[in-house]
């Protein structure tokens, strides 16, 4: 054994003496780190919604009833000439009873209210961009003299503030997430700081020969630290797999309510595994070192 | 080998523990401190090990000021004296020979090279069957041993005791004599801080008498009295 096997051995064994003490400290560890990936979590899904609704944003035009097609037509063409349009596609009233029709055959009540005659349904145009955040490129049509008195509505400009107040929920979980977070993880240092001084203090006549007889800062210093290393790198464990299960329990229900905008919630979370064993192995690490470092300081002075 | 220079000593609180202490002891000396209690012995002590930092004076070992070692350098300062210490500073729920290789661990030395070292050191303070006893089960002379033996385990230049025949009987506070004279013989610099007049008186070597904190007396071949 050298000096280094000597002081990981020696953390360890402070760490099983302190029994429920170690228990206590590696179970708030243990719910900060739950806590900071579950924001981490929520962050990068929220990021990643937007991006995905972002680009889905295609233009659609709605038109009204008095418009007529050889108009709606004329302005097609002039959207399909946009340096910005990837695809362009009327469709007639017609088509979008049809496409209705399509997608709520179970509903067949509903179905029989509408009938060719009273077709509720506007004509509209679609476009796809390609590159939705350039939407604006399309106004010189529509919203030309021209076209604008036909125009009933738009889709994209919906979207946009649907992004938007994506975007607030999700820098409001970020604040929030940072709010909490620091709470806790200074809670979390204030109990592994406690933790480690009590060992420190049945070990303080060890602590004062080392000095006398030797014995360097960090080899004093290193077995609280290593104590604290292991309260992080356990809790970190433990975190995951609480993290895991929560995923796999919940994971379902959320995809399906983000199933419009093709979020798999479960593979989402494996395809980010590394990111956030990353951030608790680095949180979990960092509350472990900085508590031991404050506990152990006044001990030092040679 | 030590020098000691104007060195004064404060506590907080303002308790003066020395003051304009000049002191030179050369290599391979052995010399005796003497002085009632409170004189400023131990103090001496600390502040020869670095344990504590003289309030006003300079102090060098082999010509290094000590008195600015920094954090760092202090262990390894501590490395190459040996002291033993009034109270012992043993770890009762330790073996002899843990208490011995705990220090030797502490400098980062081989546990192979410390298990071969730990027996040899025992044998020469004549300890080697007690390697395994914890100290609560050693005598006052034997405990006084093991510290001498933890002292050496560096192979130091320098020893310092302070109040090493403290509460033994005549016998064996002679027994820890001869040790020490044995390690001063082999080239270490001796130095004993003590109250034991028939000791001192024996010896026949430099003695440094301390009175509040003073150097009232210091000579060659000394006896111990406490007067000027
Ligand atoms: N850590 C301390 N804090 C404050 N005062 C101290 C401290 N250590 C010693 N003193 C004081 O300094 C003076 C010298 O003490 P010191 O321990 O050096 O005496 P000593 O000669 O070793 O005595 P003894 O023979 O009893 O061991 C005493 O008045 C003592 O009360
Ligand atoms: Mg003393």
């Amino acid at each position: 054994m050298n000096s280094f096997t000597r002081i990981i051995k020696s953390g360890f064994v402070s760490f099983y003496r302190n029994g429920w003490l170690s228990v206590a400290a590696t179970g708030i560890v243990t719910f900060a780190l739950v806590l900071v990936s579950t924001f981490v979590l929520l962050l990068l899904l929220g990021s990643s919604v937007i991006k995905n609704i972002q680009q889905k944003i295609d233009v659609e035009v709605f038109f009204k009833d008095d418009a007529k097609v050889a108009d709606i037509i004329t302005i097609k063409d002039q959207l399909a000439q946009n340096s910005n349009a990837a695809s362009v596609r009327y469709i007639s009233k017609k088509e979008a009873l049809e496409i209705y029709k399509g997608q709520n055959d179970r509903n067949q009540k509903l179905l029989n209210q509408i009938s060719e005659e009273a077709n509720p349904l506007p004509a509209s145009v679609q476009v796809k961009a390609k590159n939705p955040d350039k939407l604006d490129a399309f106004n010189q049509t529509l919203e030309s003299d021209f076209a604008k008195p036909m125009i009933e509505s738009r889709s994209d400009k919906e979207n946009r503030d649907i992004i938007q107040r994506l975007q607030r929920i999700v820098s409001f979980i970020r604040s929030l997430g940072i709010f909490i977070s620091l709470v806790v993880l200074t809670f979390a240092i204030l109990v592994v700081f406690n933790t480690i001084r009590i060992t420190i203090f049945s070990r303080r006549e060890e602590i004062e020969i080392m000095r006398l007889v030797g014995a360097s800062n960090w080899y004093i210093r290193g077995p609280f630290v290593v104590e604290g290393v292991f309260y992080g790198v356990i809790a970190t464990a433990i975190a995951m797999l609480i993290v895991y299960l929560v995923v796999l329990a919940f994971g379902p229900a959320l995809s399906g309510y983000l199933r419009d905008i093709n979020e798999d919630v479960p593979s989402y979370f494996r395809a980010n595994l590394g990111i956030i064993l990353v951030v608790q192995l680095i949180t979990g690490i960092g509350v472990g070192v900085i508590s031991s470092m404050i506990a152990i300081r006044r001990h030092l002075k040679a | 080998m030590i020098k000691m220079v104007n060195v004064k000593k404060t506590y907080p609180k303002g308790i003066l523990a020395l003051e304009d202490v000049n002191l030179s002891i050369g290599a391979n000396e052995f010399v005796s401190i003497v002085g009632a209690s409170g004189a400023g012995k131990s103090t001496l002590i600390r502040l020869m090990i670095a344990e504590e930092r003289p309030s006003e004076g300079k102090i060098f070992v082999n010509d290094r000021d000590i008195s600015h070692l920094s954090h760092k350098q202090v262990p390894y300062y501590r490395r190459k004296i040996g002291v033993v210490f009034q109270d012992f500073k043993l770890l009762d729920q330790k073996t002899v020979g843990e208490n011995i290789a705990f220090a030797m661990e502490v400098s980062g030395m081989k546990t192979s090279e410390i298990k071969k070292s730990v027996p040899k050191i025992l044998k020469m303070v004549g300890l080697l069957e007690k390697q395994q006893a914890f100290p609560k089960q050693l005598s006052g002379g034997e405990i006084q041993r093991v510290a001498i033996a933890r002292a050496l385990v560096h192979q130091p230049k320098l020893l310092i005791a302070d109040e090493p025949t403290g509460n033994l009987d005549p016998g064996n506070a002679w027994e820890i004599i001869q040790l020490l004279l044995k390690i001063n013989q082999f080239g270490t610099t001796v130095i004993l801080a003590t109250h034991n007049k028939e000791i001192v008186d024996a010896l026949q070597k430099r003695v440094v008498t301390l009175k509040d904190g003073h150097i009232i007396k210091d000579q060659k071949v000394g006896r111990y009295s406490l007067k000027k």
